[in-house]
């Protein structure tokens, strides 16, 4: 049968597959025969097929192994199977015949369209699993739809030389054909490596569906219609969803291969008259569509099922963690249980609960607790329970407790009906056993107590009773010689004497209950105090027994030793109780500090002392806990309060002390002081476990702190080098280690900023008077034989002192800092020579006429670039002029300085030679400025001012134009004079510029530093000046606009260079007062003594005087009055008074809130008036941030009237 | 606090129901009350005031105010106000401009005033 060959043969290669990992193990040379044969046969079959039926080939059989083959090898061996394949194409096509071309264009056709297949899938997924959706879609888009459809162009192609039917309805058959033979062949290939299905296909259900799918193949393509064959797609979703992806493999290739047989063999009348193409294709189709939409459904199906496992498996996890929890709230329960037990004072009383306890944690319902007598050793039931399970239990476990020196305390056996215990329960009970051990065992103490009481019982009740009877009446009748002896009276006394006149007063009372009340037969036992004949009082025990005839008769008993001997055993209970308490409440005090507070605490609370002090020398410091003793309203024990008595045992094996103090006094018995060591021994091993526990947490600690402090020292190193002062470093530095390991630190040098002085802080962080408590000194090299020190302190008493670690951190900063500090402090020195230096070198004084103001100002660049070359200097001839020269030697340092003293004194010898001419002045500079060192390049600008006539005559070499600065602010450049720089090289002619200084004006000469600014123009920075000197305008002539105009330009922080500004212009062109005052009404009178001086001063006659005077004072007394109202404190008044030319311009600043004149009442409005018809002109201006008054007098006006 | 910066002297004659107050020195806003206060005390006690500004160095507005209430006893018969102003004097000045001299008799010189004794107290 064709069929059976087929598939015999397609299942070839499955054989040779050897485990899970995809590859299989056949040598090269069996896997390429294996694979040409199979090639060569698939290709066969198909043909001889297509030949029969006269149709083509349904499926192309070679196409599904090659690409199947190779997605089950590693890319590596794909060769061989392309080898393989190509071997077997061309030997099939030599033998039907074609030509060489031919053969070429058919085996470059079919190696190429599974290499490409093969390739796209592998790229996608490593290892293919069609039972996965993802896989199946990459298995049809790459190996079925695309890598054919190239392989059926390159094969059209060459078919064209054998068939006339066009090159796309080859493709198109050689494409239907080749994927489908890749869905049928290679897709049962690759499922046969998948994810196993769900259900074997090797069962009666698999076979029948098998063979279904034959039997309506058969039916549906070759007995009843071409549509029907959509029946057969029933069974293989059926096959996909019941069995999977291997079975829908299968499935379709048997249905593939009935149709095709059918179509080779059977009768084709199904087609109806369809064209052979036309049928073919539609067959193709429909088994596509099988193949594709099966293995789809068996993909859905299986992550379906996935994803339910999935689910699964977090509830797995889930049920796990219950569980967990359920153990660890097992253990809270034995926990609690061990904690109840302890609380007996009897143990016997606990034996009921230990044995209820052991069946709740282990979930059975009988057992028994079984107790092992000390002395005999033997075992008696305790406490039992019966349950169901007791009868015939399935499972018991019967757990031994044994004591701490191995001894046989007893038994604890539980049983149920279940199977086994669950191990949780088994290991709660394990741990609850070891308990109640412990338990029982002080239950054995307490029972040999027990019994020594007993024998001390039965010793006294040898003794004889007293024995006594009363009638009626009460008085006795009859009286043994016992209770004669006891209460000291004789028989005779005794008779006649009643029940009130043995008992001690306060126990009267029970009489007529306990006594006269008592029936016949019955008995009333007690214990009394009863007295004797000479007073003394004793404790007896009676037993009383009514008698038939009413009297009553009564044993009594001396019990005075026993009860003294129960109250002793009641004590030791409670010590025992007291230490069992302490033990395990030491046993959760995890810190020094908790062992010694709970054991003070609980020590208080049993020895009833007011205090107990425990104390114990630990290095560094000795630790010390003090607990109070419970204060109720009746004691109060204030603080400090003085104790009658103090008790004090030494820990053992340690320095250390547990000290009791009492408000009243009082002694230790011999019984205290044992229960006093007992509880010392259980502190010291305490405290052992707490300090190892804490040394360990101690190192890990210390381990995380080094760490912590290494990246500290890092930050800081980084930190400080963003500054550059040495102050601002040291200051950086502290900045960096306060508060976080210091509270306060300093940094000295010898003579602080002064070198040669005494030891003064350079820098400090936090309160620098602290002493602290523990405090760190560490040198600091700064170079040059400069030692500094650096001190850190703590001061909050709740820091620890500072620890060896701390002083090695502390060195490690101070050397590594002190590099940084030490550059930083050498560059400041030479900075500081080289500025005295320069200030040493520019002129002591400027020259002054009664006519001219000059000024000068210079600042020297910041300290990161050292000082610069800047000088000025001024002269005057003899002839009326005055002059000025500002000049820059370029360089810096003390090279630039003194290259810049040698040209400034010798410019000074010159003028008197050259004139006053601008032009030869700069001429002769240069000429010794070429024979000088250190002057290579040097800019300089000198002005001539004619003082009388106003004029100007100016020449520049190389310098920034000097500017005009005019009363109106308007500004002029002086720029017609420019000539080069003097480097060197001779400049012939040096040009002069000539210009008009008038009264109001101001020349301004500056250095390159007071503009430029870098990465910006030039000219901008010019601009700048410009705005700058029009904006103070208004500054007197000279230094005040020298000041603000460097205030405005220079921020101190980041200038570099330095900076010279002169200013020359002609004196007193203005002149100002200024004044601010607190806006208080007594400060008004001296405000206007003040003006007045400075007024007369200005020779301002009498009368524009007094109307000055009194606009200042209406303005003023307007601020004081309603300018600060609602406001705190007390404001001020600003007050400026300019005088320029004849020109008098008063000017009132207040920064309160105006009011409206009619709004506020009272007298501001003629206030006001007067102000307005005084001044020449009068302007008031209010802002949110106060009100300026301006009035303005014209003083020559009023001269000439 | 040093010395007041403005001084009222009085002079007063019981039996005439007159008196002289005189100012010297300064009236502003830190004594203007006192200084007010005291005058018109005077001022309810006699029949006629004259006030000597002549020796007063400093007025403003407050000083106006002040004048303002006392005239009003004046313009009401209380009293008679005459204020000693002479011309180029700080208040002469003052009333120039605030045309204060429209409310009250002003005269330049003291001698048009009946001399009054003056009283030692």
């Amino acid at each position: 049968m064709e069929e059976t060959t087929l598939t015999s043969r397609i299942t070839e290669p499955n054989v040779a597959r050897t485990d899970d990992d995809g590859d299989w193990t056949l040598s090269s040379p069996r896997l390429f025969v294996v694979v040409a044969i199979g090639y060569w046969l698939g290709s066969r079959v198909a043909f001889e097929l297509a030949d029969l039926s006269g149709l083509g080939a349904v499926f192309f059989v070679p196409a599904g192994i090659t690409v199947g083959v190779m997605l089950r090898l590693p890319a590596r061996r794909w060769w061989i199977v392309l080898a393989a394949a190509a071997v077997a194409e061309a030997v099939s096509d030599a033998i039907s015949g074609a030509d060489a071309v031919a053969i070429a264009g058919f085996v470059a056709a079919n190696t190429v369209e599974p290499l490409i297949g093969a390739s796209l899938v592998r790229r996608a997924v490593r290892r293919i699993d069609l039972a996965r959706r993802r896989d199946v879609f990459v298995f049809v888009f790459g190996a079925v739809l695309v890598a054919p459809a190239i392989g059926a162009l390159i094969g059209a192609v060459a078919d064209t030389r054998y068939r006339d039917i066009g090159v796309w309805n080859t493709a198109w058959q050689w494409w239907l054909g080749d994927g489908l033979g890749v869905l049928l062949i290679g897709g049962f290939i690759l499922t046969w490596g998948s994810s196993p299905d769900r259900r074997s296909l090797r069962s009666w259900p698999g076979a029948a569906l098998l063979v279904g799918t034959v039997v309506t193949s058969a039916i549906a393509f070759h007995v009843i219609d071409l549509p029907a064959g959509f029946v057969v797609m029933a069974t293989i979703a059926l096959a996909g969803v019941v069995f999977g992806a291997r079975a829908v493999a299968a499935t379709t290739l048997l249905s593939g291969c009935t149709v095709a047989i059918g179509l080779a063999f059977g009768s084709r009348d199904l087609l109806h008259g369809l064209s052979d193409a036309t049928a073919l294709w539609m067959i193709q189709a429909e088994l596509w569509v099988f193949v594709i939409a099966g293995l789809f459904v068996a993909a859905e199906a299986f992550e379906a099922r996935l994803s339910q496992h999935e689910t699964e498996a977090a509830r797995v996890a889930a049920a796990i963690m219950e569980r967990e929890r359920r153990d660890l709230d097992g253990l809270t329960d034995v926990h609690d249980a061990t904690t109840r037990l302890w609380s007996h004072v009897d143990p016997r009383e606990g034996y009921v609960e230990i044995l209820t306890a052991a069946l709740a944690l282990s979930g059975c319902d009988s057992g028994r607790l079984q107790v092992c007598d000390p002395q005999t050793g033997v075992m008696s039931v305790v406490a039992e329970r019966t349950g169901p399970a007791a009868a015939s239990p399935s499972n018991v476990a019967t757990l031994p407790m044994v004591g701490v020196e191995g001894t046989l305390l007893g038994e604890l056996v539980v049983m149920n009906d279940a199977s086994v215990f669950e191990p949780r329960r088994r290991r709660q009970l394990d741990i609850y056993t070891v308990a109640v051990a412990g338990y029982l065992e002080r239950a054995a103490l307490e029972a040999a107590r027990h019994e020594s009481e007993q024998r001390h019982r039965t010793m006294i009740e040898q003794a004889i009773d007293g024995i006594v009877v009363a009638d009626q009446a009460g008085r006795f009748v009859e009286a043994n010689p016992a209770i004669c002896e006891m209460f000291g009276y004789e028989r005779e006394e005794m008779l006649g004497l009643g029940m009130a006149d043995l008992v001690w007063l306060r126990e009267r009372a029970r009489i007529p209950a306990e006594v006269e009340g008592i029936a016949p037969g019955s008995i009333v036992s007690g214990e009394w105090e009863l007295i004797r004949k000479n007073g003394s009082t004793f404790i007896g025990e009676m037993n009383l027994r009514g008698l038939e005839d009413g009297s009553v008769q009564g044993f009594v008993r001396d019990v005075t030793d026993r009860v003294s001997a129960e109250l002793a055993r009641d004590k030791s209970r409670r010590r025992l109780v007291l230490l069992q308490q302490l033990s395990a409440d030491l046993s959760v005090a995890a810190l020094p500090a908790d062992v010694a507070e709970t054991a003070a605490r609980l020590v208080v609370d049993a020895f009833g002392a007011n205090e107990c002090t425990l104390q114990f020398d630990r290095a560094p410091v000795p630790d010390r806990w003090t607990a109070l003793g419970a204060q109720t309203p009746d004691v109060v024990i204030p603080p400090g309060s003085t104790f009658a008595s103090r008790h004090c045992v030494d820990l053992p094996a340690r320095r250390g002390s547990l000290e009791l103090a009492f408000t009243d006094s009082r002694e230790l018995s011999p019984g205290d002081r044992e229960l006093l060591d007992a509880i010392t021994r259980l502190v010291v091993a305490a405290l052992d476990r707490a300090e190892l526990h804490a040394s360990t947490e101690h190192s890990r600690e210390l381990e995380k702190l080094r760490r912590i402090r290494a990246e500290l020292v890092t930050e800081i190193l980084t930190e400080i080098e963003t500054v550059t002062g040495v102050k601002e470093r040291a200051q950086r530095l502290l900045d960096l280690l306060v508060p976080d390991i210091a509270d306060f630190a300093t940094i000295e040098i010898p003579g602080g900023d002064v070198p040669g002085e005494a030891d003064a802080p350079i820098a400090s962080a936090g309160d620098p008077d602290l002493d602290g408590h523990s405090r760190i000194f560490v040198p600091i090299d700064l170079g040059g034989d400069v030692t500094g020190n650096m001190v850190l302190g703590l001061d909050d008493p709740e820091r620890p002192a500072y620890r060896r670690s701390d002083v090695e951190f502390a060195t490690d900063v101070a050397q590594r800092a002190g590099i940084v500090l030490a550059g930083a402090r050498l560059r400041e020195e030479e900075h500081r020579i080289a500025v005295r230096l320069q200030g040493a070198l520019l002129p002591d004084e400027l020259v002054s006429t009664p006519e001219t103001t000059i000024t000068a100002l210079y600042r020297a660049g910041s300290d990161r670039l050292e000082v610069g070359g800047d000088w000025y200097d001024s002269f005057s001839w003899p002839d009326g002029h005055v002059g000025v020269i500002v000049g820059d030697v370029v360089g810096h340092g003390i090279d630039a300085a003194a290259a810049m003293g040698r040209l400034r004194s010798a410019v000074a010898a010159l003028t008197p030679v050259t004139g006053p001419d601008p032009a030869g002045i700069l001429d002769a500079l240069d000429h010794i400025a070429r024979g000088s060192n250190g002057s290579d390049y040097v800019t300089a600008c000198c002005a001539v001012l004619h003082v009388a006539s106003g004029t100007l005559r100016y020449a520049s070499a190389g310098h920034p134009p000097m500017i005009v600065l005019s009363g109106d602010g308007s500004t002029r450049l002086l720029d017609d004079a420019q000539s080069p720089p003097m480097c060197n090289i001779e400049v012939d002619d040096r040009p002069e510029g000539a210009s008009n200084l008038g009264e109001h004006e101001t020349l301004i000469l500056y250095s390159d530093g007071l503009v430029e600014r870098r990465k910006e123009r030039f000219d901008h920075g010019l601009a700048r000046l410009c705005a700058e000197a029009t904006k103070h305008r208004r500054s007197q002539a000279g230094g005040d606009l020298a000041e603000h105009l460097l205030d405005e330009l220079i921020d101190p922080a980041t200038a570099e260079d330095d900076v010279v500004i002169v200013t020359l212009s002609y004196a007193d062109a203005t002149e100002r007062l200024v004044r601010t005052i607190p806006a208080s009404g007594d400060q008004l009178a001296p405000l206007r003594a003040d003006v007045r001086r400075w007024l007369t001063h200005h020779d301002v006659s009498e009368p524009i005087r007094r109307d000055i005077l009194l606009a200042i004072g209406e303005a003023c007394a307007n601020a004081v009055e309603h300018a600060y109202l609602g406001a705190t404190g007390v404001g001020t008044i600003e007050i400026c008074l300019e005088v320029d030319g004849n020109d008098l311009t008063a000017e009132i600043r207040d920064h309160g809130s105006w009011r409206d004149p009619g709004a506020a009442g009272g007298n501001r409005g003629r206030g006001t008036g007067i102000m307005r018809a005084i001044s020449s002109c009068f302007d008031r201006r209010t802002s949110p941030t106060g009100t300026t008054v301006i009035c303005e007098f014209s003083l020559e006006e009023e001269l000439s009237a | 606090m040093t010395e007041p910066i403005g001084r009222l002297a009085l002079a007063y004659t019981p039996e005439q129901h007159a008196a002289v107050a005189t100012i010297e020195g300064e009236i502003d806003l830190s004594n203007v009350d006192e200084i007010g206060e005291r005058l018109a005390e005077v001022a309810n006690q006699v029949d006629s005031l004259v006030l000597d500004l002549t020796r007063a160095e400093y007025l403003d507005s407050q000083a106006l105010l002040l004048l303002h209430r006392l005239a009003a006893g004046h313009q009401s018969g209380e009293y008679e106000l005459t204020i000693v102003a002479p011309t180029g004097s700080v208040a002469a000045a003052l009333f120039a401009i605030t045309g204060m001299a429209e409310l009250v008799p002003v005269v330049a010189s003291n001698d048009q005033i009946i001399p009054v004794r003056s009283d030692p107290q």
